[in-house]
């Protein structure tokens, strides 16, 4: 009697109770990592779509820059200092800026042993910048003199006056000045393809503006005497245009 | 008055009812986790080839966008030499000591018989000149000039010596002058 009731309680319930086990299994061997790949794909996507977004807008950045303006802008600023040492050019650039104001140069001298300055190397550390010291003398009018010490570090490439010195006797004037050039390497590497675009700050448009009205002298054929065993270069003198 | 519920049905047959009735209710049971699972499954297989239809056109794009960064990437170099050399200008103009300027201003203010003897610049921001002038009218014309309160608010310090009276008649004095940003940036 009793394994009769039991045998049609089984048949009543075994139905649903597989049913229910079923359910159970298939929720753990299939939905839930469904479920959970459809998390992981989700945040992947997320993380894909922002990257995507990133893309768009260095793309489009890209595609707004005025490309002669910006190799017009470049070239002016490769002017600014050099990749490489050039102890030419600075040289070149003083004497033709001599020649200019009309003041004599007495003498030149190029220190290429002095890598660089102190005050160079701890104001930019991350920005690699090794300076070149220089000490030069001219002899000019005072007004012509005072031109010259202006337009210094009104040219390209950069140059800094340390220090300098005046001895005006009213017919003419003797000026030592301590300067210095500089160099400093490209950047070799550009940032991750994601990497936002690196655009002009406001400070660093009003720089370039400042700089489009420095002067920039073609490197001109001047004299120059390797003094030896010293490390130095000097311009000799020439003639006084004055006739001092 | 009191209830009394009396059941006449037998005992036998109240027990199938009462398995029917649970039977029922396992059934109902297990339909309803049936659908409920069903509906999710639909749901989240629905999603998931949503997702991946959008991963695949979001890839593409992002393949597309790279090749046009990487053909634009003349410019991007351009840029970053550009930007790289600007910066460096701007630490190499913003260690100019400035005397060259303080100097520009004496001269702007001096008259024509005025005579800067000897100029020497010290630290930055730093300037001693030695001023002569044959006619003390022309140095005492600067010395007003340059003790004019908009001129003497850009400096720190503009000391002026005893002004003196050498063999030849030239009156002269010493001008010692300290920018006034100078102090600011030492402060900070």
């Amino acid at each position: 009697m009793k394994i009769n009731k039991f045998l049609k309680s089984a048949t009543v319930f075994s139905g649903p109770i597989l049913i229910i086990a079923l359910t159970v299994v298939l929720t753990f061997l299939i939905l839930l990592p469904r479920v959970r790949l459809v998390q992981e794909m989700g945040s992947e996507l997320k993380i894909k779509k922002d990257r995507l977004q990133k893309l768009s807008i260095k793309l489009s950045d890209l595609e707004g820059i005025d490309e002669f303006s910006l190799r017009e802008k470049t070239d002016l600023a490769l002017k600014i200092l050099p990749n490489e040492k050039d102890i030419l050019k600075p040289v070149s650039v003083l004497n033709a800026l001599a020649f200019k104001e009309q003041v004599y140069l007495e003498s030149l001298d190029v220190r290429p042993g002095e890598v660089s300055s102190q005050s160079a190397t701890t104001a930019s550390k991350e920005l690699k910048i090794e300076s070149l010291g220089f000490k030069i003398k001219t002899l000019g009018t005072w007004e012509r003199t005072l031109d010259f010490l202006f337009a210094i570090e009104k040219t390209l490439p950069l140059l800094n006056i340390n220090t300098f010195k005046i001895n005006n006797s009213g017919r003419a004037a003797i000026l030592q000045i301590e300067a210095d050039a500089f160099r400093s390497p490209l950047p070799t590497t550009l940032g991750k393809v994601d990497a936002a675009l690196a655009k002009l700050s406001a400070s660093e448009e009003e720089s370039l503006s400042l700089i489009k009205d420095y002067q920039e002298f073609a490197t001109p054929q001047i004299s120059i005497e390797l003094s030896a065993g010293e490390g130095s270069v000097s311009a000799g003198p020439r003639s006084s245009p004055f006739g001092l | 008055m009191a209830k009394f519920k009396i059941n006449l049905i037998p005992g036998e047959e109240r027990s199938r009812l009462d398995l029917s009735l649970w039977a029922k209710r396992l059934k109902t049971l297990a339909v309803s986790l049936l659908a409920v699972f069903t509906g999710l499954s639909g749901l989240v297989f629905l999603q998931y080839f949503r997702l991946r239809n959008d991963t695949e056109t979001v890839n593409a794009k992002i393949i597309q966008a790279e090749k046009s960064i990487l053909g634009l990437q003349l410019r991007e170099q351009d840029l970053s030499k550009l930007k790289n050399r600007l910066q460096l200008a701007q630490k190499i103009m913003g260690l100019r000591r400035g005397n060259v300027e303080i100097l520009k201003k004496f001269d702007e203010l001096s008259s024509k018989t005025i005579i800067f003897e000897t100029v020497e610049s010290k630290g930055k921001g730093e300037l001693s000149l030695m001023v002569t002038s044959p006619d003390l009218l022309g140095l005492n014309q600067f010395m007003t000039e340059i003790s004019r309160p908009e001129f003497t608010q850009n400096f720190d310090k503009l000391e002026v010596s005893s002004v003196s009276r050498s063999e030849d008649g030239d009156y002269s004095f010493i001008l010692d002058a300290l920018k006034k940003t100078v102090i600011k940036e030492t402060e900070k």
